[in-house]
C-alpha cells in the first residue's frame, strides 16, 4: 500500500521549507507516484506565471522616484493644501513643468498648480490655513502665482474660507471677486457667465465698470460687458447641494482626522464660486434649442432636473469617440453605433452598447426601463422597428407610477417611428418559467452558491457577476428571452455567484438546456406557469382606439 | 528582499525621510515593491492596473508619510493604503469586474472582451486565470509567494496575519488550485 504525502507536505515541499530528510523522501516517492507527480508538476507550473522581472522592478522604482522628485521641484513653489477626498477624474497640472498628474487623497497642491476635474470628477481641496474648497465636475481651478489668489476658467467651486489677513481673490472671465470671511459659492457658466453666490460673510463683486458688495443669501450674475444682475437666493441648499458626500468619502491614509480638524475650525467664511450650466436654468430643458452640434460632450450627455429619457440622434459629435476611447480602451476598432448610458447621481456611465446596427424599440423599452422582455407587448411592427443614436435613461424609475417618465417614453417612441403611439400599463396572463425553491440544502443562509455553466456547442457571449437569486431570474430572462420570474416562497437574499457561456442566437432557439444545468446545480425547479402581470402595452394612437 | 541589503530599519529611513533626505524613498520603494506588485496583481487581477496601483500607494503613501505613527508598521499601511485606493478605484471604474449594469442584453456584445479572450488564450493563461479566481484570501498568499518567493514571514506581516495562517492559506490554496485544476481539464 501506497502513502501519499498530505497536500500541506508537498506545499512546504514547493516552498523549500522541508528539512533534507524529508525532501530526500519526498523526491524518491515522486520518482515513483505518477499522481503526487502530477500535482506537483501542476503547482510548479502555478508558480511560473507571474514572473516580474527585476529590471520592470526597477522601472517602476524610477517612476515613482521621478514623480516624487519632481513634486520637490515643484515645491519651491509653496504650499497651498492638500486633497482630501476625490471622486471620478481628477488632475493636477503643474504649468511651468507642464505636469499632468492624477489626484489622489493626500495629494499636495502647490502654488503654480491647476486643478483639473473631469465630467464625473469632484474633488475637496483643505487649504494649509484650515480653509477648504469644494471643486465640482468639469472645472479649472488655477492657483495662480500670486499668493492669496485663484483663477477659474470654467466650472464650480465652494468655498468655505477661514478669514483671511489678507483678501483672497478670485478671477473669473468677466468678474474679479474679492473675498475677506465669507461664504460664497461662485460659477461660470458655458456662455462665460460668473454668478456668485454669497452663503455668509461678503464678497465684493467687481467687474470693469462695477464694484458691488454680495452679503449673505444674495448672488450676482454677470456676462463679460454687462452690468451685474442681483437677485436673492431662494433655496440655500441646492447652493452647495452637489457636494454632498464628499466629505465623508474616503480619505486614503487620513481616516477623516485632518478633515474633522478642519471642519471644526471652521464657522466663518464659505465661499462657492462656479461656472456652470445646470444653475443658470434649472427648469428649463430648452438649453438644448442649440443644434447638438454645437453642444459639449458634458452638455448633451447628460439627462437635466426632471428629464428622464434622452436621445442623441446620428451624426455623433467627435468628442464622443474620445469618450468611448477613454472608457473601452480594450476594444479595437470602429466606435460603436449606438450606446446606452445610465444618468445617476448627476454622472454618466456607460451601460451597454451595441456595434454595427441600432436597437429594436423593444429592446429600447426593456433597456431603459428594466422592464423583463416578458412584460412588453403591444404592436408587433411597432416594437421590430429600429430606433437610432444614444440612449440615457435613469435607473430604478418606476414606469408604471412615474406618468411624466411614461410620457417622455411615448414621446420618444412616437417620434422613432413617425407615429401617434400610446403607451399603458395593463393585466394580462403571461406564460412563464417560474424559478421555485428547491434550493440544495448544502446552501444554508448566508452561504454563497456558485455556478458555472459552460456553452451548449459554440460560444459566443459569455455573462457573469453576483447577484441575488431575484436578480437571477432576470437574467435567465434576458439571456434565454424567455419570462422568467422568482418564486418569491424561497430566499430571495441568497447571492448567486455566476458564469453562463452561451451563444446569443442559439439560446434563443434552445434554452432547455440552460435551465436544466441550472437546476442540476442548484436544486431549483424550473416550471412554466400562466400568471397575471401587468404588462406595457405599445400601441398606435388610432389602433387602440379601435380595439376600445 | 533585494534592498535589504541596507540593513537601516523602515522606521529609521522614514526618519530620514521626514527630516528631508527625500531620496532614501528610493529604499523604501525597492524594498516593498514586489510585494506591493504581488498585491496589487491579486486585488486587480490585470498587470498594468496593477503596476498603476502600485505607483498610486507609493506615492500616496509619500505624501502621508508624517502621518504614520509606528514606522516598523509601514508594510502594513501600505497594504491598507493599497487596499483602500484599489477600492476607491474600483467604485470607480470597476476594474476587471463585470457591474451588473453592464451585463449582456439582447443583440449586445459582452461587455467584458477581456474575460473571453482570456479563454482562448493557451495553458498558462488559464492556469493565471485560475489563480486570479480563487477566493481572495488565498489568492493574496498565493501571488505574493509566487512571485518573489517572499517568506512567510514578511507576508504575515504585510497582510496583519499570523504565520500560522500564511502557511494553513498557501496549503489549501494549492488544494483549491488542484481541484479547480481537475475540472477544468488541466490536470
Amino acid at each position: 500500500m501506497i502513502f501519499h504525502p498530505s497536500l500541506k507536505t508537498i506545499s512546504k515541499y514547493l516552498d523549500g521549507l522541508l528539512d533534507e530528510k524529508k525532501k530526500e523522501a519526498l523526491d524518491d516517492h515522486l520518482k515513483d507516484c505518477d499522481v503526487c507527480r502530477k500535482k506537483v508538476e501542476f503547482l510548479n507550473k502555478t508558480t511560473e506565471v507571474f514572473q516580474f522581472p527585476d529590471e520592470e522592478l526597477r522601472q517602476v522604482s524610477d517612476l515613482i522616484m521621478d514623480k516624487i522628485e519632481k513634486k520637490h521641484a515643484g515645491a519651491a513653489g509653496e504650499y497651498i493644501g492638500r486633497i482630501v477626498s476625490v471622486t471620478g477624474s481628477v488632475f493636477v497640472n503643474n504649468r511651468q513643468k507642464d505636469e499632468l498628474q492624477s489626484a489622489f487623497p493626500g495629494i499636495s497642491v502647490y502654488r503654480g498648480d491647476t486643478i483639473i476635474t473631469a465630467d464625473e470628477g469632484k474633488a475637496l481641496l483643505a487649504l494649509d490655513d484650515g480653509s477648504c474648497i469644494y471643486i465640482n465636475k468639469s472645472t479649472e481651478l488655477d492657483f495662480s502665482d500670486i499668493k492669496y489668489s485663484a483663477v477659474l476658467d470654467r466650472g464650480e467651486f465652494f468655498a468655505m474660507m477661514k478669514p483671511q489677513k489678507t483678501t483672497f481673490t478670485v478671477n473669473t472671465p468677466a468678474a474679479l471677486l474679492n473675498v475677506v470671511g465669507t461664504d460664497f459659492d461662485t460659477v461660470v457658466t458655458d456662455s462665460r457667465e460668473t454668478i456668485l453666490k454669497v452663503l455668509k460673510g461678503e464678497v465684493e463683486f467687481c467687474t470693469g465698470s462695477h464694484s458691488i458688495p454680495v452679503r449673505r443669501r444674495r448672488q450676482v450674475s454677470t456676462i463679460i460687458n454687462q452690468a451685474p444682475v442681483k437677485e436673492k437666493i431662494r433655496n440655500t441648499k441646492s447652493v452647495k447641494g452637489w457636494t454632498n458626500g464628499m466629505d465623508s468619502r474616503n480619505n486614503g491614509g487620513d481616516k477623516g482626522g485632518m478633515f474633522k480638524k478642519i471642519l471644526a475650525g471652521l464657522i466663518t467664511v464659505i465661499i462657492a464660486l462656479g461656472i456652470y450650466y445646470a444653475l443658470k436654468s434649472p427648469q428649463t430643458r430648452s438649453v438644448d434649442s442649440r443644434q447638438p452640434a454645437d453642444m459639449s460632450f458634458e452638455e448633451l450627455y447628460r439627462l437635466n432636473e426632471g428629464e428622464y429619457l434622452r436621445v442623441i440622434s446620428p451624426p455623433f459629435i467627435p468628442e464622443r469617440e474620445e469618450y468611448y476611447r477613454k472608457e473601452v480602451p480594450y476594444q479595437e476598432g470602429d466606435v460603436a453605433t449606438s450606446i446606452y448610458f445610465k444618468w445617476e447621481n448627476d454622472q454618466l456611465h456607460m451601460t451597454n452598447r451595441m456595434h454595427g446596427g441600432s436597437p429594436t424599440i423593444e429592446s429600447y423599452i426593456y433597456s431603459t426601463t428594466s422592464l423583463q422582455p416578458f412584460r412588453i407587448a403591444g404592436d408587433q411592427d411597432i416594437l421590430a422597428k429600429i430606433i437610432e443614436g444614444d440612449f440615457i435613461y435613469r435607473p430604478s424609475v418606476n414606469y408604471e407610477e412615474n406618468l411624466e417618465a411614461l410620457g417622455e417614453l411615448e414621446e420618444i417612441i412616437s417620434k422613432a417611428v413617425n407615429r401617434n403611439i400610446r403607451l399603458e400599463f395593463r393585466d394580462a396572463p403571461i406564460k412563464v418559467v417560474v424559478m421555485g425553491d428547491n434550493l440544495k440544502k448544502e446552501y444554508t443562509k448566508g452561504k454563497k452558491l456558485e455556478i458555472n455553466i459552460p456553452a451548449k456547442g459554440r460560444q459566443g457571449g459569455s455573462y457573469g457577476g453576483s447577484v441575488t437569486l431575484d436578480y437571477m431570474a432576470k437574467v435567465l430572462g434576458m439571456i434565454t428571452g424567455k419570462g422568467v420570474v422568482f418564486d418569491a416562497q424561497a430566499r430571495p437574499d441568497t447571492i448567486i455567484v455566476f458564469k453562463i457561456d452561451y451563444h446569443h442566437d442559439d439560446i434563443k432557439k434552445d434554452s432547455q438546456w440552460l435551465f436544466d444545468e441550472f437546476a442540476a446545480q442548484t436544486g431549483l425547479a424550473f416550471n412554466e406557469e400562466e400568471r397575471t402581470f401587468s404588462v406595457l402595452f405599445v400601441e398606435a394612437a388610432d389602433q387602440q382606439a379601435n380595439v376600445q | 528582499m533585494e534592498n535589504v541589503a541596507d540593513g537601516r530599519k523602515d522606521s529609521e529611513i522614514i526618519r530620514l525621510i521626514l527630516e528631508g533626505d527625500k531620496e532614501i524613498y528610493r529604499i523604501l520603494v525597492e524594498r516593498y515593491n514586489s510585494m506591493l506588485y504581488g498585491y496589487a496583481l491579486s486585488l486587480c487581477r490585470d498587470h498594468d492596473d496593477a503596476r498603476d496601483l502600485v505607483q498610486t500607494t507609493f506615492i500616496a503613501a509619500y505624501n502621508a508619510l508624517d502621518r504614520l505613527r509606528d514606522g516598523e508598521a509601514f508594510p502594513k499601511w501600505l497594504s491598507t493604503i493599497m487596499r483602500n485606493n484599489f477600492i476607491t478605484i474600483k467604485r470607480k471604474k470597476s476594474l476587471n469586474t463585470v457591474p451588473l449594469d453592464d451585463m449582456v442584453r439582447k443583440g449586445f456584445d459582452p461587455p467584458d472582451e477581456k474575460e473571453i479572450e482570456v479563454l482562448d488564450e493557451e495553458e498558462l493563461s488559464r492556469i493565471r486565470n485560475l489563480i486570479l479566481s480563487l477566493p481572495e484570501k488565498y489568492r493574496e498568499v498565493l501571488v505574493l509567494r509566487y512571485l518573489k518567493e517572499i517568506p512567510y514571514k514578511k507576508i504575515a506581516e504585510f497582510l496583519d496575519i499570523p504565520i500560522s495562517t500564511v502557511n494553513m492559506r498557501l496549503t489549501y490554496a494549492r488544494k483549491l488550485l488542484l481541484s479547480k485544476a481537475r475540472e477544468g481539464d488541466l490536470l
